[in-house]
């Protein structure tokens, strides 16, 4: 099993969930070496092995397929899970509709539907329902009460499909035809016109370039 | 009154809802927005009431009951469906007690999340009866004719949220080839907006307005490279609203006369180079090294995730479902990059259903599924539900744990 909850700590009014995964472990030694990682903690558990806290969030974005065999296999280098964690972020800033947040109902908003026989509907008509109806609460808080391990195991599982670099330089010689496909040319695209990059990319932040010009127009503009 | 039957394919952008008619084919589902909106005024507005607002379209907020393809908040879900009921009957009672609903949700929900949809099913509105399922689940009651085999079928589902791969095997999901590519509808408007707002103009508080330009300028290309150096043959010029001539904007035609003052969007790569995503998330992330898989290595490998006498009937067998799936060239650039792919002698072919659109197949699916005999014996009825509980409905509907 990849995610085995982790009995919380004092941090009750932290509105994340925290669980320790089997995947990260090999991450540990960066992480003792002090870069530890923003939203991660790291303790040691009795048998001395490391136990890496990860939140939901982050391991629903840094999940690798669980029903191969590479539990047994090499585990995450600290470099992937940085990837998979990059991804994950960006992926979360592409998913917002507009570069303004989203709003909160007011308390005097209702719809008056025309088959509503009362205007009380937004209230809940059971005690369940009234629960579900004033719940005003994010995944995150779900996923927290969800108890069936096996259902989360399984959601977290087909959520992202990352490929782990590392298994792939680790494949034996004969396997690694199959595995070679993965690395599929990669598309290099100037970051600022588009087009298809030849030069390697800026120093400074990975982005790639296709001329002089566009590069110099990057280091004015877009580089961070 | 008799019985009737609802079907609901609950999708994060919008809701296809319509009643099992009993006439053939040609009854098509009412399509609301699944959100909320706010235009700038402070306005709320349930569905599609916003879209009686066009000159208010410019910095409209929308808010979803979705959170990252789950549907979490029902105090943003119950107004839209209530609104949607309001548009499905306009005059006559619509009395859920006598209907049978069939809700078509997104694969693997948190469990607690799908028990929560089914406590307001039966405790809030008081459905009858009831059957909860997955698109890709209905997608073989569709007919594609009589060339199809649709005891083996590949779902691909690109919708809002996620592009799902699903093998449904005699008409039910093999759970363990179910894939999910974190690239959809959304995605491509997150990078469309991006490229715009970067090169020509700010579009970041202006989600219509980009989900527009994608619509009428984006396709895929057959062969990216190829279309990338003649991009400039591939430009077109998408002329902005200006909320007087034009309130959503538009493609110009070689023969459009424009007002001198209009502001064109000429887009040339960004046409293309947003949707090649499916196939290189590398361009998502900006990041080269991506770890993540392209659509080609998902259906790969959902496919041989299956009993391999399945694999062959599978890429015989695929069905394209969600309005993303519309993008023009998706379909045959699919069928290029897997024929490479797989054993050169399987035959690798989509089917199409004649008359359905992408995005209501499942929901097609659905009213199929309410004329046959078996939905009697799949469904859940309110006095069950009030015998064995809430968690009932999560034993007989929900997913397989894999
Ligand atoms: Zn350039
Ligand atoms: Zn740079």
């Amino acid at each position: 099993m990849l995610v085995e909850e982790v009995p919380k700590t004092s941090s009750s009014n932290s509105s994340t969930i925290y669980f320790t995964s089997s995947i990260n472990l090999s991450a540990r030694s960066v992480h003792r070496g002090g870069a530890t990682g923003d939203e991660d903690s790291v303790g040691s558990n009795k048998k001395g092995r490391a136990k890496v806290n990860y939140n939901v969030n982050l391991l629903m974005n840094a999940q690798t397929q669980i029903n191969d065999e590479s539990n047994t296999g090499p585990l995450k280098s600290a470099q992937q899970v940085q990837l998979e964690r990059l991804v994950s972020r960006r992926l979360v800033e592409l998913n917002k509709e507009s570069a303004t947040a989203s709003f909160e109902i007011p308390k005097n908003f209702a719809y008056n539907s025309i088959h509503s026989n009362s205007n009380k509907s937004r209230l809940g008509q059971t005690p369940t329902t009234k629960r579900i109806l004033a719940a005003r609460r994010n995944l995150n808080s779900y996923f927290e009460e969800e108890r069936n391990l096996m259902s989360i195991n399984t959601i977290l599982g087909v959520n992202f499909q990352f490929i782990d670099f590392a298994e792939v330089e680790a494949a034996p010689k004969i396997k690694r035809a199959k595995v070679d496909k993965i690395y599929r040319p990669r598309l290099r695209l100037c970051c600022i016109c588009g087009s298809q990059s030849h030069y390697s990319r800026c120093s400074n932040c990975g982005l790639y370039y296709c001329s002089v010009q566009c590069n110099n127009i990057h280091m004015e503009s877009r580089c961070t | 009154m008799s019985k009737q039957h609802l079907v609901i394919d609950n999708g994060a952008y919008n809701i296809k809802a319509g009643f099992n008619t009993g006439e053939d084919s040609d009854v098509r589902p009412t399509k609301v927005q699944n959100a909320l909106t706010k235009t700038k005024d402070g306005a709320i507005h349930v569905g599609n009431q916003y879209q009686a607002q066009t000159n208010n379209y410019s910095g409209i907020v929308f808010r979803r009951a979705y959170d990252q393809g789950n549907l979490t908040s029902w105090e943003t879900e119950k107004p839209v469906w209530d609104y949607t009921f309001d548009e499905l009957s306009p005059k006559k009672i619509f009395d859920p007690s006598i209907t049978h609903l069939t809700l078509i949700e997104s694969p693997f929900q948190l469990p607690q999340l799908s028990t929560n949809t089914d406590q307001i099913v039966f405790e809030e509105y008081g459905f009858n009866e009831y059957y909860r399922c997955t698109p890709a689940s209905l997608v073989p009651w569709v007919d594609f004719g009589n060339k199809s085999n649709n005891d083996f079928m590949l779902v691909i589902d690109s919708g809002f949220t996620a592009t799902w791969i699903v093998p449904v095997i005699y008409k039910s999901v093999h759970w363990e080839g179910v894939r999910k590519l974190p690239v959809a509808g959304k995605v491509l408007n997150g990078l469309l907006r991006e490229l715009i707002s970067y090169r020509h103009y700010d579009i970041t508080d202006e989600p219509i307005l980009i989900n527009t330009i994608k619509e009428e300028t984006c396709f895929i290309a057959q062969d990216f490279y190829k279309a990338l150096n003649s991009r400039q043959k591939l430009q077109c010029e998408f002329v902005l609203p200006d909320f007087k001539t034009t309130t959503t904007g538009y493609v110009r035609k070689p023969k459009d006369t424009i007002s001198p003052d209009a502001q064109l969007l000429r887009l040339m790569d960004e046409r293309f180079s947003v949707p090649e995503a499916y196939y290189h998330p590398e361009i998502i992330t900006l990041v080269q090294n991506t770890p993540l898989k392209n659509l080609t290595d998902l259906v790969v490998e959902s496919i041989m995730a299956c009993p391999e006498v399945a694999r062959p009937l599978l890429s015989a067998n695929i069905s394209l479902v969600g309005g993303s799936t519309s993008l023009p060239n998706f379909k045959s650039r699919l069928l290029s990059e897997l024929t490479k792919e797989l054993p050169s002698d399987w035959l690798v072919k989509v089917v199409e259903a004649k008359g359905v659109e992408r995005d209501e197949v499942s929901w097609r699916g659905g009213i199929n599924l309410t004329n046959d005999d078996v939905i009697s014996d799949i469904t859940i009825s309110k006095k069950e539900y009030f015998e064995h509980g809430s968690n009932w409905c999560q034993k007989q509907f929900g997913f397989k744990n894999v």
